[in-house]
């Protein structure tokens, strides 16, 4: 039981280090003779994503770990259709068959099946930054990438969006892949303006 | 540098850096027929080389053939240095702009002239490169220094006649191809056609006609309407070097777009498009970063492509989109550092490759001043180093390795021996002869083949 929870750990450690990494390159980026370079920023970007997406999806597999130690005598199916502490129903789309895939295969995570996940996983981690994650293309602001990370960085978002945006994410079967989570990574207002 | 007492380490190594920075070579490329040699450096200057044609033997010269029947190849001397870009200022977005010389490509020769393309981040400029060996003397008007005379004294008329002189090689920029990118240009090539080159930046793709300066056509824009939806950038482009009207372009995502610029006039929609689907035991946080192509090529046949990315070289057949023909592993040994390689940056090098003049052998850089060259026929690959330490000149190069595992040779180095600050990113092949140029950061290595001169 403990083992792939330390296996859990490491990869999530792992990623927050690539994280912490990723943000001080983009920092370093800014202040580069030459200005911004987009392609770095671009993959220095992708990298934070794929980081942030196991370890969000890490966070929530070890929380059910923990959940599934607590109470041993209740399926796994009540487990799943329960409300997490934050009381936000979980994704309906979230079935069985991928919760299972990623509590099991969490170092070699499938990318594709995290953004379910840390949609939810978000929801549950932290009611004061969950403005940030849903594929919510109607809000035009930018989500600051410090709004995922409320460990290192202060959170600037108002708890308002928040609550618009808990209410379109619950609407919608979101099925964002890869390339929809992008709509979140803010490259430099700099660019923007060009 | 090692006898230095300790208090004065720290400051030479400073200005040794200070120093040297600008002298990093960040571009090579030979021109047509090899006789001349371009390298550009991250201060903006350009330093041409230009080979030897008479060598002297015994009691005489040897003429040109003679020097290929014996073997001796002639060398590479400087020939011509001149300051391309100078550092520059955007002041609209307050930005800098570097004076790195990014790449230079030649003009097919023409007239007695030599004609080349060097850009920067922004700015492409079109060098004449010409010689003058002959100077008129005997003015009326105006004596030897070019001071007007005193009429009083002109008492008869002579013609000014031509006398030889030292060679004097002049460098003018004849085109200055400005404000035609946003982002940082990557990519020059000049198209078959003589009269038109592309340019490209990381969402751009320009085509220019070499005599125009005011206006270029946008060919391939890839910008998405959103900058938050950008999922990939161009990273290089190339003409093909027989059809004036193919070209191709690489993207961060590891693809290849072929491009037909009659279909449309602008390429956005490829008429191929080349990639190789992810091998999922792979997958790792790093994917994304190391399938990043870094560099394309057509091979001198037109028939393939070559391309490099983190790991890997790959050779391409334009007439198979669904993955390339032959993948060559450069340094796989670096796929279990890629998180140490990250946090140093070294991920994010890109590597430049080769094709010798028949196609038949490839080449890329690698760390440590190894370099790789791969024997198509063969499917072999080999390990030699541009360092200056371990060879004299005229010193045949040794093959080196790097230990993986198994039985450890003598001279093998050991994966983390390796020096990841010496790379060899930038490298050139002689069009017809075995011929390479190697740029380990300050330095050029230029090696011939003595065995095979001419390449079978």
């Amino acid at each position: 039981m403990s083992q792939p929870q330390t296996e859990t750990m490491d990869v999530s450690t792992e990623a927050k280090r690539i994280m912490v990494h990723a943000l001080g390159k983009m920092y370093t980026l800014r202040t580069q003779r030459g200005g911004l370079r987009l392609h770095r920023s671009l993959l220095i970007t992708l990298v934070m994503k794929s980081a942030r997406d196991i370890y969000h999806s890490c966070r929530i597999a070890s929380e059910q770990l923990q959940e599934q130690a607590n109470f041993t005598g209740v399926t796994t199916e009540s487990c799943q259709t329960g409300t997490d502490p934050a009381g936000v129903p979980r994704n309906v789309d979230s079935t069985p068959a991928v919760k299972t895939e990623v509590t099991d295969n969490c170092p070699k995570t499938d990318v594709q099946s995290d953004p379910l996940y840390h949609n939810s996983g978000a929801y549950s981690e932290d009611k004061e930054n969950q403005s940030y994650t849903s594929p919510d293309r109607q809000s035009r602001k930018r989500h600051g990438k410090a709004a995922v990370e409320p460990d290192f960085l202060p959170c600037k978002k108002a708890k308002m969006e928040a609550v618009d945006v808990r209410r379109n994410g619950a609407l919608r079967a979101t099925c964002c892949g890869v390339k929809d989570s992008l709509t979140h990574i803010p490259i430099s207002r700099g660019i923007v303006s060009f | 540098m090692g006898e230095d007492g300790e208090s004065t380490k720290i400051n030479h190594s400073f200005l040794r850096d200070y120093v040297t920075e600008a002298d990093v070579i960040s571009t090579v490329e030979f021109n047509q027929t090899g006789d001349l040699l371009a390298t550009g450096d991250k201060g903006g200057r350009v330093v041409i080389f230009q080979r030897e044609t008479q060598v002297s033997y015994g009691s005489g010269l040897l003429t040109k053939g003679e020097i290929e029947e014996l073997g001796e190849s002639g060398e590479y001397n400087v020939y011509s240095t001149f300051q391309s870009h100078e550092p520059d200022f955007d002041y609209l977005k307050s930005l800098e702009i570097e004076e790195k010389i990014n790449k230079i490509r030649w003009l097919p020769q023409q007239n007695a002239a030599h004609f080349l393309l060097s850009t920067n981040d922004k700015t492409i400029k079109l060098w004449k490169v010409s010689e003058r060996d002959k100077r008129p003397e005997g003015y009326n008007l105006k004596d030897e220094e070019g001071r007007v005379k005193d009429f009083s004294t002109v008492t008869s008329l002579q013609v000014p006649v031509l006398k030889p002189t030292d060679l004097m090689v002049e460098v003018r920029p004849r085109r200055v191809f400005s404000n035609g990118h946003t982002y940082h240009v990557n990519s020059i090539s000049v198209n078959s056609d003589g009269e038109t080159y592309l340019s490209a930046d990381d969402l751009r793709i320009n085509m220019w006609h070499l005599g125009i300066t005011d206006r270029s056509f946008n060919i391939v824009d890839i910008k998405p309407a959103n900058m938050e939806d950008l999922t990939e950038v161009i990273t290089a482009a190339e003409f093909h070097p027989k059809h004036c009207h193919l070209f191709v372009y690489s993207s961060s995502k590891g693809t290849l777009r072929l491009c037909d610029m009659r279909a449309s006039a602008l390429c956005d929609k490829h008429s191929k498009i080349f990639e190789e689907p992810e091998d999922p035991g792979n997958r790792s946080f790093f994917s994304e970063i190391i399938s990043s192509v870094s560099d394309v090529k057509f091979s001198h046949s037109g028939r393939y492509l070559l391309t490099r990315d983190y790991l890997t070289v790959k050779v391409w057949d334009l007439h198979m989109e669904k993955g390339p023909i032959e993948t060559y592993q450069v340094h796989e040994y670096l796929r279990s550092k890629l998180c140490s390689l990250y946090e140093n940056d070294c991920i994010f090098d890109k590597f430049e490759c080769v094709w010798n003049s028949t196609d038949s052998v490839i080449m890329t850089g690698a760390y440590n001043s190894f370099f790789r060259m791969f024997d198509r026929e063969t499917g072999r690959g080999v390990t030699l180093e541009a360092w200056r330490e371990s060879s004299k000149p005229r010193a045949v190069l040794r093959t080196r390795r790097v230990y993986t595992g198994g039985r450890r040779r003598r001279g093998d180095v050991g994966v983390d021996s390796l020096d990841f600050t010496k790379k060899i990113l930038h490298m050139a092949w002689h069009p017809d002869e075995n011929i390479i140029a190697i740029a380990a950061t300050n330095n050029l290595y230029i090696f011939q083949d003595r065995v095979n001169p001419e390449t079978q």
